[in-house]
């Protein structure tokens, strides 16, 4: 499980790279899925993400495909990021 | 009629369109890959001129990208077919990027002028000696084809009796490192419509048509019979799932199946693009024609890929040849198409071109030069043209489109059908106020650019102002937007994203902006527009020219009203925007 410190500093990097105006982090829940119809999200976003990641966290994800399972929620990016930096 | 008077293209596989032609025809490409080009991190596989290629066509004085257009165009008026300096002759340039490569340098960066494309156009028209005022074509990848379009329509609209159209872009740092961040580059030749396509690759070339109106045409000869622009409506870089605009497109040239040697598709070899392209032609009934491509040999060329490509399948019916699709081994798309890997014969005499863009731009162009189908629209054509010239010549009082609604957005207010809207605000903040108060629920407008949210924003309040009902799906309203500093606010952004090599994070959601036709896409996107869209650059502001353009856009039989006008952002406390509604005059 990700650290809720760490849920926290996830969702604050999404709303900055994402331009999410008017959204707080205390809004995104954890584990609801970020594509789809909650955040409205779309395909530029998501490579969007890709760059966030490797900006904050120095991870690259060389195939967009890959980045299908890591963007799912909140969660899985905050999971990802842990495995990464273990 | 619109006849094709000479072309030319000038790319890394030869200097002249019979050469590159014979190098196409041939199998040959200059497609490599690069690594450590210009430091970029990643390698890429694109299609570059050499050193020496580059030091063959520079000129004293002029930019890497403006010699090479006219190296092109120079080549393409030899022959002293048209009066370059006659009054009645115009150039049109296409380019996506132009000389963008100049804000790398420190010098231009806080005086970016000389990275503004109408600059780079007057220097262009300035070396020939044109004596009227040039037009940018800067619709994303679609540009090259929706310059013919556009220069068909002033011919048509009596406007001009010549026009030359030049396509050219060269490759930089800035474009590969915004393909790459949206992970679009293949890792190898691209393989248009292949299973397992995985990607495009970028190229460099320029191309040139010279277009005249010619009612007295020779057997043979090329003719430009139809063309359109329409939208997806649905996204700024994704394709429609369902081809929308391009098999709009399709449909507004009215060319039958029996007459075409085959569709020349954009072909990029993006697993969206081609899988789009092949519902869309599906969609349109041309199951029995051959789709080819041609950026198995150049890449995607951008700015020249209309023109370059309309003069490869233009020498390919003359040859009675279809060209293989370079790189196509197994299909895989889901539309039911014909596509093919080797040469084939034909003896059919006329062919489509098709593009694509981001900003959900599709352009199509039908070319012909068949006998059979002269004969039957000679009459037409040539009664159309005469009446054209009628109205301009003996009824110049009779405007063609009346002008409904109109708004004017500054740093400092807004001013709705001459009332001064109550506002706060200045400057960017300005513009958010007005989201705020008057729109509110499409947060897109936060992800924008500051031009892109002063268009919108100013869209919204016109269209509101108009009246009627909002969000049904049409065809027959376009927008037709102008400006001088093109996308120059995106362009700084994207350009400081990837000047330190220790912080290179190039962003999709910066370098889609720096494509100013997304602003027509996103007012289509929000209204379900799936007509014209185009964007076009000017040296300044100019009425005249605005309106021969937006007189010329209604030779679209479709198009009925006209979103239009001049947005321009210098900085984000230096904008202006001033649009309106504009009406067919029936």
């Amino acid at each position: 499980m990700a650290n809720p410190e760490l849920i926290n500093e996830v969702k604050e990097h999404i709303i900055d790279a994402l331009h999410l105006e008017d959204i707080t982090p205390a809004d995104i829940e954890n584990d609801a899925p970020l594509f789809g119809d909650g955040l409205g999200l779309d395909s530029i976003d998501a490579l969007e993400l890709i760059v966030m990641l490797e900006k904050k966290y120095g991870i690259r994800i060389a195939n967009p495909a890959d980045g299908k399972d890591v963007f799912k929620s909140v969660t899985s990016i905050a999971e990802f990021v842990s495995s990464h930096k273990a | 009629m619109i006849s094709v008077l000479s072309h030319n293209i000038i790319s890394p596989i030869g200097e002249t369109s019979m050469q590159n032609y014979s190098a196409v025809k041939a199998g040959n490409s200059a497609l490599s890959r690069y690594d450590g080009k210009w430091n970029l991190p990643e390698p890429f596989f694109a299609s570059l001129f050499s050193d020496e290629q580059t030091r063959n066509f520079m000129i004293d004085g002029k930019t890497r990208f403006e010699s090479l257009a006219i190296a092109s165009i120079k080549k393409a008026i030899a022959d002293n077919l048209v009066d370059i300096h006659s009054p009645r002759t115009i150039l049109i340039l296409s380019t996506t990027k132009g000389n963008v490569e100049l804000l790398a340098d420190p010098r231009y960066f806080n005086n970016p002028e000389g990275e503004l494309p109408g600059v780079a156009a007057r220097s262009i028209a300035d070396y020939f000696g044109f004596v009227t005022k040039p037009i940018v074509v800067c619709n994303a990848c679609i540009s090259g084809v929706a310059a013919l379009v556009l220069a068909k329509r002033l011919i048509e609209s009596a406007q001009y009796d010549n026009a030359v159209v030049c396509g050219a872009d060269v490759q930089t740092p800035f474009i590969v490192s915004g393909f790459q961040s949206f992970k679009a580059l293949s890792s190898d030749n691209c393989r248009p419509f292949d299973i397992s396509r995985c990607g495009l690759n970028l190229g460099e070339a320029a191309a040139t048509i010279v277009l005249s109106r010619d009612a007295d045409s020779k057997d043979n000869q090329w003719h430009i019979v139809s063309g359109g622009v329409r939208n997806d409506a649905n996204h700024i870089s994704g394709p429609s799932r369902t081809g929308e605009g391009s098999y709009r497109a399709l449909l507004s040239l009215g060319a039958q199946e029996s007459d075409l040697a085959f569709i020349n598709a954009h072909g990029t070899a993006t697993l969206y693009n081609d899988e789009m392209e092949s519902i869309a032609i599906d969609r349109a009934g041309y199951h029995n024609v051959i789709v080819n491509a041609l950026k198995g040999y150049y890449g995607h060329t951008m700015g020249a890929a209309g023109i370059l490509e309309t003069i490869i399948s233009m020498c390919a019916v003359d040859d009675n040849a279809v060209i293989a699709t370079r790189g196509y081994a197994e299909k895989g798309v889901s539309g039911d198409i014909c596509l093919a890997n080797v040469n084939a014969p034909t003896d059919k005499a006329s062919f489509i071109k098709l593009l694509s863009g981001f900003g959900g731009c599709n352009a199509a162009l039908w070319v012909s030069k068949s006998q059979s189908y002269l004969d039957r629209i000679k009459k037409t054509a040539n009664k159309k043209i005469a009446s054209n010239k009628r109205d301009a010549r003996e009824m110049p009082e009779r405007s063609p489109y009346i002008t409904r609604h109109q708004i004017a957005v500054s740093p400092q207010g807004v001013m709705l059908n001459g009332e001064q809207l109550k506002t706060e605000q200045t400057g960017k903040a300005l513009l958010t106020e007005l989201y705020k108060a008057h729109v509110g629920d499409y947060p897109k407008f936060y992800k924008m650019d500051v031009m892109t949210r002063l268009g919108f924003i100013a869209s919204e309040l016109l269209l509101m102002s108009e009246g009627k009902e909002r969000f049904s799906p049409c065809e027959d309203r376009a927008v037709i937007l102008f400006n001088r500093t093109s996308s120059l606010i995106a362009d700084k952004l994207h350009q400081e994203s990837i000047n330190d090599a220790n912080a290179f994070f190039p962003s999709p959601s910066v370098f889609v902006y720096t494509l100013p036709n997304i602003i027509t896409g996103e007012i289509a996107i929000r209204n379900k527009y799936y007509g014209e869209t185009s964007f076009y650059i000017l040296e300044k502001f100019d009425e005249s020219l605005i309106s021969q353009v937006l007189e010329a856009s209604f030779e679209d039989s479709h198009t009925t009203s006209i979103v239009a006008g001049w947005v321009d952002c210098e900085s984000e406390d230096v904008f202006n925007a001033q649009m309106y509604i504009v009406e067919k005059n029936k």
